[in-house]
């Protein structure tokens, strides 16, 4: 699911219904802190500029590159960065403003920004820069109840993009005073979402995280004066129902094919937290040795082409997709680009073991490991394969 | 006899007519479509 050309496609079907849109990107939007994932992000925000994002919250991942980096970024594509809780150190100063205002069909749009807080005060923000940021962000209450006031005068709107986690933002709603109060939230900072419009107080709820896989579309009815009166929310799922934008799908494919012949590929390791560091992957092939009526109906499955169709993607340094087109990713002795055996590494496509578990232990005792049926909801989640029934894709590969 | 509350209480009496046919229109309001995503995570593509 996601990708930049089904959101293209999306925004254009928006557009002929509703002529007054204004798009927002709650933060987070940058990736991972590799240099692969550093290019791919410079691909995205070119894109992004051309779907007309103008006003953007500051996550924490935006950060991933040093502030230096996100600042270039901005001032390149014309992006608006706000964020009303975010300095350096001893200097009292915000990196960015607080706030924006975006005129839309004659409505003033307040935009403002707060991050999360940590448990302590110092947030932990680790950059690839060399230059150490020592980030610091206040609380984000205070932040508001300073600038949301201020901005209510300049705005018809007030819409807070809240880098801070689900729970935290709900409360933050719930404590704030009825002058700093915002008509809408959108959180950007995990995974929640929310299908449902929600309201906290007096302030619609909403999020359509994460990694790209949706997009969410508000539809307001308001007074002149900026009061909602009626409000529709709708979550679009990027899957494979949705339309694609040609010209950006081959922009991206070019770039993933470039970005495959630099040989990012070998970057990505595993951070194994699964598992039992005595047991050992055995590999299809030994399976094979004793099922050989099992084997042939995985050789024939999607599960044995799951690593090709990362290949032709080109998405085989992304460990989002990995996870799940791999043998063990993140357990021990799983697949790990860094280990190969006489030159291939046997842990490619979703083999036996990855449903059954170690093969080592079941060559010791006979008996599989854990019952195969609850490990496919591992990776046939909602987000990923809303559409999956067990039954229906038992009897594709059953044996 | 003239009754000097008189015309004050047809004046009333037009005013409230006059509100009661003067509810909002379409015109009163104005459409905004807002579109959303967070946590996009440098993402590009779909895996496969």
């Amino acid at each position: 699911m996601g990708g930049l050309a089904r959101r293209a496609a999306i925004f254009q079907l928006i557009a002929k219904d509703h002529p007054h849109v204004l798009h927002l990107d709650a933060g987070n939007m940058f990736g991972r802190r590799t240099e692969a994932a550093r290019a791919q992000t410079v691909f995205l925000l070119d894109e992004v500029e051309k779907l007309g994002y103008e006003v953007l919250g500051v996550g924490q991942w935006d950060l991933n590159y040093g502030l230096d980096f996100l600042r270039e970024q901005a001032a390149k594509h014309g992006f608006h960065y706000v964020c009303a809780n975010l300095h350096l150190g001893d200097d009292s100063e915000l990196l960015f403003d607080p706030y924006a205002v975006v005129k839309v069909n004659g409505i003033r749009v307040g935009i403002i920004s707060v991050l999360g807080q940590s448990n302590d005060q110092r947030y932990k923000i680790v950059t690839m820069s060399p230059k150490v940021d020592d980030f610091v962000v206040d609380s984000p209450r205070d932040a508001l109840e300073k600038y949301v006031p201020e901005l209510r005068k300049k705005s018809d709107l007030v819409v807070l993009l809240s880098n801070a986690n689900a729970r935290d933002t709900r409360q933050l709603l719930l404590d704030l005073g009825p002058e700093a109060a915002v008509d809408i939230c959108v959180e950007g900072a995990d995974s929640k979402q929310y299908r449902r419009l929600n309201k906290v107080g007096d302030t619609y709820l909403v999020s359509a995280n994460p990694q790209g896989k949706y997009l969410g579309q508000l539809d307001l009815m308001l007074s002149h004066d900026g009061k909602i009166q009626d409000a529709v929310l709708k979550i679009h799922e990027l899957g494979k129902q949705a339309p694609e934008d040609e010209t950006i799908k081959k922009r991206v494919d070019t770039f993933l094919e470039a970005n495959k012949q630099k040989g990012h590929t070998a970057r990505l390791k595993p951070t194994p937290t699964m598992g039992d560091p005595n047991e050992h992957f055995l590999g299809v092939q030994r399976c094979a040795n004793c099922h050989k009526k099992e084997y042939e109906v995985f050789r024939t499955s999607a599960h044995a082409k799951a690593w090709q169709t990362l290949v032709s993607k080109g998405q085989t340094n992304n460990p989002e997709c990995v996870a799940c087109h791999v043998t063990g990713w993140n357990w021990y002795g799983g697949y790990d680009p860094g280990v190969a055996t006489d030159g291939r590494n046997i842990l490619f496509n979703v083999q036996c073991e990855a449903c059954h578990g170690y093969g080592s232990e079941h060559t010791r005792d006979g008996q599989w490991a854990k019952k195969a049926k609850d490990s496919c909801v591992q990776c046939h989640t909602e987000k990923f394969d809303p559409d999956f029934d067990y039954e229906t894709r038992w009897s594709a590969i059953a044996h | 006899m003239h009754r000097w509350w008189m015309p004050a209480s047809w004046l009333a009496l037009v005013a409230a007519l006059a509100l009661s046919t003067s509810s909002p229109g379409a015109e009163d309001f104005v459409d905004l479509t807002l579109t959303f995503q967070g946590a996009v995570h440098g993402e590009i593509a779909p895996c496969g």
